[in-house]
């Protein structure tokens, strides 16, 4: 590990992405996620790779598939409504079996919105967003240490799965400094070329050919299928999920990102009022950690889901009770972080309730 | 244990301008605001500006709540640009910085792009007197090495068109900070300081850690921080996860 320093989570995540060997950098300036490359524009031409600022969101997207089709490790980041733009993009990516990691510093939305830290790309993120049978795997930091730890993580099933990794961070997430230590640097001298990509016929008899295009329906079912067969093996090895103070829980928080991150509080302060509560935290939020909620089921009292959003991981949460227990909501919307203290009031007014 | 050196408020004041910059992050609003406060304290006529044109969050239009009740003299864009991404100034800002007999405290943003964008206010504040602060964390990126600390103050002097006067030790590691790492802020500060003829003015720290200032020779102004946007986690808590 390299010694400590200060950072900004979009500071930590692009220089632990270059530690992580990342080539190349294509993307577009949004507000909140400007310090993100802003530090790949100095850092990677100090250490002989590519940043190149698109002329928008479609084109940066596009120049990271063409990237990644090389077998690249290659990123891209921005905000909320430049993720939109991206969408038709992901879908290509996704059909295409390329590589790649894109980490969207979530916004106020929808539309145009505000600047403001929020959650409600969850849908987006991990239902697809673009068109198609697709999922990305989908990672939520709740710490900058966490979003550096991650990154390395990120290309690692990337390239592992040929699948685009998102993480899924937010405006505070962004901009909050936190002490910070990277990882040992990936050694990228003798990086090979994976067999698959498109970087030079080589000894091989055949080009490759990467293609998203099927034109019989017949194929193209083949080509979903394999997918999705793709998809049953990441749902089944790559869960990830954090359980805080959950062993004697009463009640369960359940939270992604920034609002997890304050959740932790909540659970310190309720507990020291005598309520028993615990965190269930999904790092990764495709695929859902829904084994583990099954699991609390049988033992809390009720599940309280809070997000910057009008709940969206809500629907997981009570796909995976599956009516065992009841699951409840609070949410702020439009940007606004909820406190430590509202979400304990309403955590004891659902206790009080329902003790 | 050797008294902190004490800080002297009326010695800073005697500038008609205080202007603090530096790298995003380094530190300049938490620094600005507590000057602020001991200024205004001292009943000298003051004025904070909130010129922080770079940053989207955690400025001093966004801490106003919980510096309320110091009853200072803020002036910074309308609360309608809080969550815009509008860089602009308000026109009332030439006019509040034109206003004679008060002590200015200009909070700008970071790095060149945050420095450039007082330029245009130079004639002012050059017809005037100022001290220019720039404050350094060595634990942030670009101010971690001698030569990274010069190659950034001469990119926000070149883009401010304006001399920096005084150097702000201000390295942390937030609640990690330990007396090593000032000490060796410290020193690496120190060396640049006498290579640029530029002297420390005094270093800054989280008023719950002053003892991490032993034995560093610099007035120390312990700092109130009100930049905290998120609950520090408990030691236990930060569980790191798995896969």
């Amino acid at each position: 590990m390299s010694e400590k320093v200060l950072m900004k989570g979009a500071e930590a995540i692009a220089e632990s992405a270059i530690r992580a060997g990342c080539m190349a950098f294509f993307g577009y300036p949004i507000t909140p996620q400007n310090e993100t490359p802003e530090y790949f524009s100095r850092r990677m031409p100090q250490v002989g790779r590519v940043f190149l600022q698109a002329e928008s969101e479609v084109a940066a997207i596009n120049m990271v598939y063409g990237a990644a089709c090389t077998g690249t490790r290659v990123i891209t980041t921005s905000s909320s409504p430049g993720i939109s733009l991206m969408q038709e993009g992901f879908s290509y990516i996704a059909n295409s079996n390329v590589p790649c990691v894109v980490v969207n510093v979530m916004r106020g939305g929808p539309g145009l919105g505000d600047i403001a830290p929020a959650q409600a790309d969850y849908n987006q993120a991990t239902k697809g967003g673009g068109h198609g049978d697709y999922h990305s795997i989908v990672i939520a930091p709740h710490t900058v240490q966490e979003a550096a730890d991650l990154m390395f993580k990120a290309f690692g099933l990337a390239d592992k799965y040929r699948i685009m990794v998102v993480m899924l961070m937010d405006g505070l997430m962004g901009q909050m400094m936190e002490p910070v230590e990277f990882r040992e640097w990936v050694d990228v001298k003798n990086n090979k070329i994976p067999v698959w990509a498109t970087a030079g016929q080589g000894k091989r008899a055949r080009r490759n050919i990467i293609t998203s295009l099927e034109i019989l329906a017949e194929g193209l079912e083949k080509m979903d299928i394999a997918l999705q067969e793709k998809y049953t093996e990441i749902k089944s090895s790559e869960v990830c999920c954090e359980e805080y103070m959950m062993d004697d829980a009463e009640y369960a928080i359940t939270a992604f990102g920034t609002v997890a991150r304050i959740s932790k509080t909540v659970v310190d302060l309720a507990r020291e009022r005598g309520i028993k509560a615990g965190l269930i935290r999904p790092v990764t939020v495709w695929p859902f950690p829904e084994m583990v909620f099954k699991k609390r089921a049988e033992q809390v009292r009720f599940f309280f889901d809070v997000e910057m959003n009008e709940g969206q991981m809500l629907l997981d949460v009570r796909l995976s009770v599956n009516g065992k227990k009841p699951v409840y909501y609070y949410g702020r919307l439009g940007g606004i972080v909820p406190s430590a203290e509202e979400m304990l009031d309403e955590l004891e007014k659902l206790v009080g309730g329902k003790k | 244990m050797e008294e902190l050196r004490k800080f002297n408020i009326d010695g800073l004041a005697v500038k008609e301008f205080l202007i603090f910059g530096g790298r995003i992050g380094s530190g300049k609003t938490e620094i600005a605001v507590n000057l602020a406060i001991k200024i205004k304290q001292r009943k000298i006529n003051s004025i904070l500006f909130d010129m922080d044109i770079v940053k989207p969050y955690v400025r001093i239009r966004d801490i106003k709540k919980q510096i309320n009740s110091y009853n200072l003299s803020i002036v910074s864009p309308p609360d309608i640009t809080r969550t815009l991404d509008l860089p602009i100034y308000p026109p009332y800002i030439i006019g509040s910085l034109m206003e004679e007999g008060a002590v200015k405290i200009l909070d700008i943003g970071g790095d060149p792009y945050g420095a450039g964008s007082i330029a245009q206010f130079r004639n002012i504040i050059e017809s005037r007197s100022y001290n220019f602060y720039f404050v350094i964390n060595t634990k942030r990126p670009e101010t971690s090495t001698g030569d990274e600390i010069i190659a950034s103050l001469k990119a926000v002097e070149h883009a401010s068109r304006l001399k920096v006067t005084h150097f702000i030790l201000n390295t942390n590691l937030r609640w990690e900070t330990t007396g090593k790492i000032v000490r060796e802020g410290y020193d690496i500060l120190k060396e640049v300081s006498v290579k640029m003829d530029i002297p420390i003015a005094f270093g800054c720290v989280d008023k719950a850690h002053k003892a991490v200032f032993d034995g560093v020779s610099v007035p120390v102004l312990p700092l109130e921080l009100f930049v905290k946007p998120l609950p520090e986690l408990n030691k236990n808590s930060n569980g790191k996860s798995s896969f």
